[in-house]
């Protein structure tokens, strides 16, 4: 049975590692957001073609495009700003550029536009109120799953130890077994 | 004409369909011989209607014939011929017909390959299979009618739908995904079929093995082939949206992929009856939920055709089904108790249940993301958006758990396994997935879930190559020929276990592909004026002109982007936006330089009407994304081997010859030589 507690242990510590990832990949771009500011200068003058070949732009340039990807076109079936060709997403993806290079966090960003569209522009919802729902139940169902499987396991591999299964299926009798030894040796 | 023809041959299928159905489930419980022929008959006689309404309705197609609705709908004088063929499926009514004429198909297929067998399950498959034509050919017949007359006949209609013409690959991905969706149907039908009859024995399995594999195969042909489309022809820079109807295709293989997985335990030790049954009714009700998810419109979905009557009735029809389906349960639950039994936790048995655990789970969490937002609005009214970044965030952990029991499982004997043999097994291949971490590591992953999946993925890529290497050399020893004949031999002689390695190996690849291109991509979208360059990563793209082009069926604004990598010349692209008559927004094409290592992927997002002075580009750098397809050709590889014909000359077909390999090459059967790698 040691080796089932080391399959819960496993399955618990990769479902403390899963919100641990969460908060991680949240964590990222604020972090790196102190560096940017001090790249802001040069976004504002719209006729300093420098920006093109600096990695600094086109770090910043990245990171607007992640954090684009987190909001949903308002004119679109299902597309984020960053996917869309429509003007209006083109125009959003602007302003999360300029807020970002005024030193905005992707999560004031966020905020701002919530506040505009509303919550149904994060494609990811928050997680609070009855959201919480569709990032708990998932880990219920393979929680609970996890343990009856184990339940079930045990039970049945005690039934297995009192010689109840059958050693073979039922259809490969004696004289099956001597055809199959005999057809491998032939061949 | 036209119109009366096809409108006939749908009535006929329909009053054909209700004789299999009558025939069919009469036939099966009173086991009368003319009825059971009935049924049979009866099958070809719907497929021949069928086929007569779907050839009439690519001749109307085909000859503009505006008076029938579905060509005045969905044709146009200046579509190229070869996507006037294909709009069969680019609007509703038509994709309901292909439907319901494979469904036809599948049917009299079914009917012929069984015509001489007098087993049981037979007549109540013919039944039930009748049954879904009901749904499919009554739809046919009122509320999707594409054979309603359209008077006067106007000159010219509007054309496809701009999104479906744009690409040659419309013509494959479809219908691959329509002949899985309604391949699963005839695991459907038997499952049903043992229900009724009470055969509720493995029989069932083992009559449908290969079709639900070739249906299996054929939904991820066609889900790799729908994601090749969108990143190829979408041009939103990416291959996977998590979109519904990409949803609700993803789920029913979800599904029977457990389901191909979790039926073995029953064939070898007769457990998980109850458990098999409700998993492939499951995965047919995933279907046609797709089905309902895409045709309603009810989520917002660059699929979704339309709105109207079809919704509610998909919907009644799928909650007719489980009612049927949980009262047959009930009804036949004292047969289906089977006493379970294992000889030790950790063996194969128990790891195809952590598989199965896993995919419901899967399935349950992306079934619980896609229709969230109407949970939501029907519960408070608040809007809510349930997007890619949601499924990504919970698919990675799911994903590289299975991942780990690919490894795991079939390394794992049946019954039993001892520690040591244990260690032999997992030794190398738990070394190598190490190497593996730990090369991704050195080449500079810092990320966790990558490098999670790197070791994974090399301990997987051992164990295959090791149980190919232990079935090489028992074959070697049993035989006495050299490895390649033995490989051969392994292949032909038991190709469903080899193929399934095959289809493995094919996954293994599509998951570390999805990690590279999942983490290390990066992109960004600059304006960039006539000969300006601007950089990123090792590319340097300059913006050398635009041009335009007159086709017969669209407008074509093109851009020429000359590019350079590390300082090298490296050609041109070309993306493009394209106009259609009927579409207000332009339908980018998106131009990809694939190499094995990355693609470099540019959209035109926006140019200077005026002048053509300047253009904004979308660029992207995709890593890997190339071995995404190479991984689903591998897969389809593996699934043609594995639903080949046993080469085991009319013994019982799974048992005998496999088993007796298996044992062999995992050293059951008294091997001489310990494992030396």
């Amino acid at each position: 049975m040691s080796r089932a507690l080391v399959w819960v242990l496993a399955l618990l510590v990769t479902l403390v590692a899963w919100p641990g990832a969460m908060t991680a990949q949240e964590a990222e771009p604020e972090a790196a957001t102190p560096a940017l500011q001090e790249v802001e200068a040069p976004a504002e003058q719209a006729d300093d073609r420098s920006a093109l070949t600096d990695p600094a732009e086109a770090e910043l340039d990245a990171l607007a495009a992640e954090v684009a990807s987190g909001l949903r076109c308002p004119v679109c079936r299902n597309q984020s700003i960053v996917e869309s060709n429509a003007d209006l997403s083109r125009e959003m993806h602007a302003v999360v550029r300029d807020r970002l290079a005024a030193g905005e966090t992707p999560a004031e960003i966020e905020a701002y536009f919530v506040s505009r569209y509303g919550e149904w522009i994060l494609l990811r919802p928050q997680a609070r109120g009855i959201n919480l729902l569709v990032y708990g139940l998932p880990l219920v169902v393979l929680v609970l799953g996890f343990f009856v499987a184990r339940n079930r396991l045990r039970k049945w591999a005690s039934a297995g130890d009192d010689g109840v299964a059958a050693d073979r299926p039922a259809d490969l009798g004696p004289e099956d077994e001597q055809w199959l030894r005999d057809a491998l040796r032939e061949s | 004409m036209l119109n009366l023809i096809g409108s006939t041959s749908i009535a006929a299928a329909l009053l054909g369909a209700l004789v299999v159905t009558v025939t069919g489930i009469v036939g099966g419980f009173t086991r009368k011989p003319g009825l059971i022929r009935a049924a049979r008959y009866g099958s070809y006689f719907v497929f021949a209607a069928m086929s007569t309404a779907f050839i009439s309705m690519e001749i109307a197609l085909l000859s503009h014939d505006f008076s029938v609705s579905y060509v005045a709908q969905v044709g146009s004088r200046e579509t190229p011929t070869y996507y006037t063929a294909i709009s069969l499926w680019s609007s509703l009514e038509g994709s309901i017909l292909f439907w319901g004429w494979i469904l036809s198909a599948y049917g009299a297929l079914v009917a012929f390959v069984n015509r001489k067998s007098d087993s049981r399950l037979i007549p109540f498959a013919h039944g039930v299979m009748g049954f879904v034509g009901l749904f499919f050919y009554g739809l046919l017949t009122g509320p999707a009618n594409p054979f309603g007359t359209v008077f006067p006949v106007p000159a010219n209609g509007p054309g496809p739908n701009p999104l479906l013409q744009n690409h040659p690959l419309m013509g494959l991905h479809p219908p691959m995904l329509y002949f899985g969706y309604v391949g699963l149907t005839v695991p459907f039908a038997f499952a049903i079929g043992a229900l009724l009859s009470g055969k509720v024995d493995d029989e069932w399995i083992r009559v449908t093995r290969r079709w639900t594999v070739a249906a299996w195969a054929f939904l991820s042909v066609g889900i790799v082939g729908g994601a090749w489309w969108s990143y190829e022809v979408l041009g939103w820079g990416g291959y996977w949206a998590w979109d519904p109807v990409e949803n609700a295709s993803f789920l029913p293989w979800l599904t029977a992929t457990a389901f191909l997985h979790s039926v073995m335990v029953q064939e070898r030790r007769g457990m998980l009856k109850l458990w098999n049954l409700s998993l492939i009714i499951g995965t047919f009700l995933l279907t046609l939920f797709g089905t309902f998810l895409t045709r309603s419109g009810i989520l917002d979905s660059v699929h979704a055709f339309t709105e109207g009557v079809i919704g509610p009735l998909f919907l009644a029809f799928i909650a007719l089904l489980m009612l049927v389906s949980l009262v047959l349960i009930a009804w036949r639950s004292d047969r289906l108790h089977s006493p379970g039994s294992l000889d030790a936790v950790v063996s194969r048995e128990s790891m195809f249940i952590l598989n199965n655990l896993l995919f419901v789970a899967f399935t349950f969490t992306v079934l619980l993301g896609t229709t969230f937002p109407l949970i939501v609005e029907a519960v408070n009214g608040n809007r809510v958006s349930v997007g890619p970044p949601y499924f990504n965030m919970v698919s990675i952990p799911i994903g590289v758990l299975l991942l780990f029991l690919m490894g795991v499982g079939p390394a794992l004997p049946w019954r039993r396994t001892t520690p040591e043999k244990m260690k032999r097994t997992f030794l190398v291949p738990a070394v190598v997935g190490l190497a593996a971490g730990l090369f991704g590591f050195v080449l500079g992953t810092r990320s966790f879930w990558p490098l999670v999946t790197f070791t994974f993925a090399g301990f997987v890529t051992a164990t295959i190559v090791e149980e190919f290497r232990k079935g090489i050399s028992a074959r070697r020893r049993i035989a006495g020929v050299s490895a390649p004949v033995a490989l051969g031999q392994i292949l032909t002689r038991n190709n469903r276990r080899y193929g399934g390695y095959i289809v493995h190996a094919g996954i293994v690849v599509i998951i570390v592909a999805l990690a590279l291109s999942g983490t290390y991509r990066f992109e960004r979208e600059v304006t960039l004026r006539r000969g300006e360059l601007m950089q990123l990563g090792d590319y340097g793209i300059m913006f050398d002109e635009l041009w335009a082009e007159e086709q017969e069926q669209r407008f074509v604004v093109g851009s020429t982007f000359s590019i350079f990598h590390k300082g090298d010349d490296a050609g041109t692209m070309r993306p493009r936006m394209n106009y259609y008559p009927n579409s207000q927004q332009p339908i980018a094409t998106p131009a990809v330089r694939s190499t094995l290592k990355e693609d470099l992927y540019l959209t035109l997002m926006a140019f200077d009407e005026a002048e053509g002075s300047h253009a904004t580009v979308r660029a992207i750098v995709n890593p890997a994304v190339p071995w995404l397809w190479i991984g689903g050709m591998i897969v389809a590889l593996g699934a043609i081997l594995a639903v080949m014909p046993q080469r085991s000359s009319g013994r019982p077909a799974v048992s005998a010859a496999e088993i007796a390999e298996e044992e062999e090459s995992a050293g059951l059967v008294d091997e001489p030589a310990a494992v030396t790698v």
